[in-house]
């Protein structure tokens, strides 16, 4: 700290880097994922492949309500979409609590109408919730750790940029074959690509769980289980059976409004003369309003009553909402790619696939920086193996979980918590070992083990899907053939890595290496 | 005086500590401060109160570490957070 500001400043970068990076890396890596977590569900239920989206998904999920909830206070329709094929329906019976969420719910096909039932499974919701909740931890105490996490990642970007003395003069240079150079390249130039998005995550994540952190700047909330705020008991009315209009032709004209699909109806006192039918646009026209179609919401809302007829056109917000609540909520709206068309999702998605990079060669170059004088020291060997454990052992454990949903058998009781349970067991025995191989092997062991399950994953779901599956899989408007492709491609990628570090050594770094004395039995070879 | 009697992992350790509770602290006053100077409703006062913390919170605990030395790095956050709870619980806690 005596050697002038940028000195300084690395020295923060470096630490306030390393002491979270491991929680980072999972955080990160996980939340990447969740920009696809319905598409990612929809993998992990096979028996949903077949469904494909029609105009006559609204009616035929008002037939089957019909059947199954003609009592109910309120009927829910998820429409179909290009990222979820399948109709949901939900409904709340009178006298039920109202609130986010509760309520029975029904899976149907798009196509006939009919019930789907669809193996359990957390699909991609466990992927997102474990990004800021993690797993079986306190709620609160879980949303600190990664809000905590989060401060510091945003004290190790800021202090990182504030580092680089020519920032975008390092983005477009790699040293190749220099080994701690090309790793300090390879971080340099997975920050520098997506700033801008490293930025705007880190912060806008802090905004989302400012409520744990900045616990004095909010009103406490109520225990959990207790009715939400602004739900409501819903009480039992008087039964009629006024028809459901047809819904084809009001969703084509609530269409024909925003110029974008409908998402969700919700159709309050369904069969009753004070029906009213609420058609809310898939998604956001504006980034400036909350979440959801209720008031402060944002997206669009059409309504109609039991005739038929529009009751009013929803008016925008704008004045609601001053510019700091704009700003604040732009954020989260950001984070959460509500509005994300498929481009932007994607663009999202490579984003933070190169801040898990950056995350992973930062950890990595750690080692690699002192590897000559710290070799068998605790600390160092620490790190080392929880580098391989969160990077290498994650990478590991998320394949096993894709692997756990088309092992375990579908009727399984609790199968979805043994899903769970198969990617922490996996990750605690890949965190074992990277302690007894936490050098060179080690990282070869759980790449290829990496390689092998990910690029693996396109031949298990062929083997365990029903014939005619090629059909099904253009059917899901390329879901399955994407998500498959992708994890070939992250197999294939892992493979790469394998090969990196499997490749002969050049004369330099022999030399370099064998003046490396291990002061316990470690290996001399410390990392990639 | 502070680096003759401490060893550097004790004055490191000190600058850690000031940055992260110390930093809270006085990112807290602050933010509560520009809040309550802003004029807004008291929904977007908090709003704007916590995008303020963390940005502060940022600025201070790189401040900390960018002093080259020890001795103000840790007791200049200190002083400048009582000072600034102290104006605040004069100022608006004591207020009619």
């Amino acid at each position: 700290m005596k050697n002038g500001f940028r000195q300084s400043m690395a020295w923060l970068h470096t630490w306030s880097g390393l002491s979270m990076g491991w929680i980072l890396f999972a955080v990160f890596l996980t939340g990447t994922l969740s920009f696809f977590r319905q598409e990612i569900t929809l993998w992990m239920q096979p028996e949903l492949h077949g469904s494909i989206a029609s105009q006559q998904a609204a009616d035929l999920a008002v037939q089957h309500l019909q059947r199954v909830a003609p009592s109910a206070e309120s009927w829910r329709i998820d429409l179909p979409n290009a990222r979820e094929p399948v109709i949901n329906v939900s409904w709340r019976e009178p006298g039920q609590t109202q609130g986010r969420r509760g309520g029975p719910r029904h899976i149907l096909d798009a196509t006939t109408g009919e019930q789907l039932f669809a193996r359990d499974t957390r699909g991609g919701d466990f992927l997102y919730r474990f990004h800021f909740e993690l797993y079986a931890l306190p709620r609160n105490l879980a949303r600190a750790i990664v809000g905590v996490a989060t401060m510091f990642m945003l004290v190790g970007l800021i202090s990182g940029i504030v580092t680089h003395k020519k920032i975008f003069t390092d983005f477009f240079t790699f040293r190749s074959k220099k080994s701690q150079r090309s790793w300090l390249d390879a971080h340099a130039a997975t920050a520098v690509l997506a700033l801008p998005f490293h930025i705007m995550i880190t912060f806008s994540g802090l905004l989302l769980v400012a409520s744990t952190l900045l616990f004095w700047n909010y009103e406490p909330r109520g225990p959990r289980g207790a009715p939400e705020a602004g739900s409501r008991i819903i009480q039992q009315v008087a039964r009629e059976t006024v028809p459901v209009p047809t819904l084809a032709p009001l969703l084509a004209q609530a269409q024909a409004s925003w110029n974008q699909p409908v998402g969700r109806v919700v159709i309050d006192k369904p069969l009753t003369s004070a029906m009213t039918i609420q058609a809310n646009s898939l998604l956001r026209q504006t980034l400036t309003l909350q979440s959801g179609g209720g008031p402060g919401g944002g997206t669009d809302v059409l309504r109609f009553d039991a005739n038929g007829d529009m009751l009013k056109m929803r008016e925008q917000r704008a004045d609601g909402a001053s510019n700091v609540q704009a700003v604040s909520n732009t954020f989260g709206t950001l984070h959460r790619g509500l509005f994300a068309g498929p481009l932007l999702r994607w663009l999202f998605f490579l984003s933070g696939i190169l801040g898990c990079l950056m995350i992973a060669t930062g950890l990595v170059l750690w080692c690699i920086k002192r590897a000559r004088n710290q070799l068998g020291r605790v600390g160092f060997e620490l790190v080392s193996a929880l580098n391989i454990a969160a990077i290498a052992g994650l990478s590991c454990a998320t394949a096993i979980y894709f692997w756990a949903n088309r092992l375990i058998p579908a009727h399984l009781s609790q199968r979805a918590d043994w899903e769970i349970n198969s990617f922490f067991i996996s990750w605690g025995l890949l965190a074992l070992l990277a302690i007894w191989q936490r050098h060179k092997t080690g990282w070869i062991i759980q790449l290829s083990l990496a390689a092998v399950l990910f690029s693996t994953i396109p031949l298990l779901d062929l083997l365990n899907s029903e014939p005619g599956v090629w059909n099904r899989w253009v059917e899901s408007n390329g879901i399955v053939p994407v998500f498959n492709g992708l994890c070939l491609l992250t197999g294939l990628a892992f493979a790469a890595a394998v090969q990196y570090l499997l490749r002969p050594q050049t004369k330099s770094v022999k030399a370099r290496r064998s003046h490396v004395t291990p002061s316990t039995n470690s290996q001399p070879e410390v990392s990639p | 005086m502070f680096t003759r009697l401490f060893s550097n992992q004790v004055l490191v350790s000190g600058r850690v500590l000031t940055a992260i509770i110390g930093g809270y602290l006085l990112a807290m006053i602050l933010s509560l401060w520009i809040s309550h100077f802003s004029g807004l409703s008291e929904r977007s006062a908090r709003s704007l109160t916590s995008m303020m913390f963390f940005l502060l919170y940022t600025a201070i605990i790189m401040a900390v570490f960018a002093y080259r030395s020890h001795v103000k790095a840790i007791t200049t956050p200190w002083i400048v957070t009582i000072v600034a709870w102290l104006a605040w619980w004069l100022a608006v806690e004591e207020a009619p």
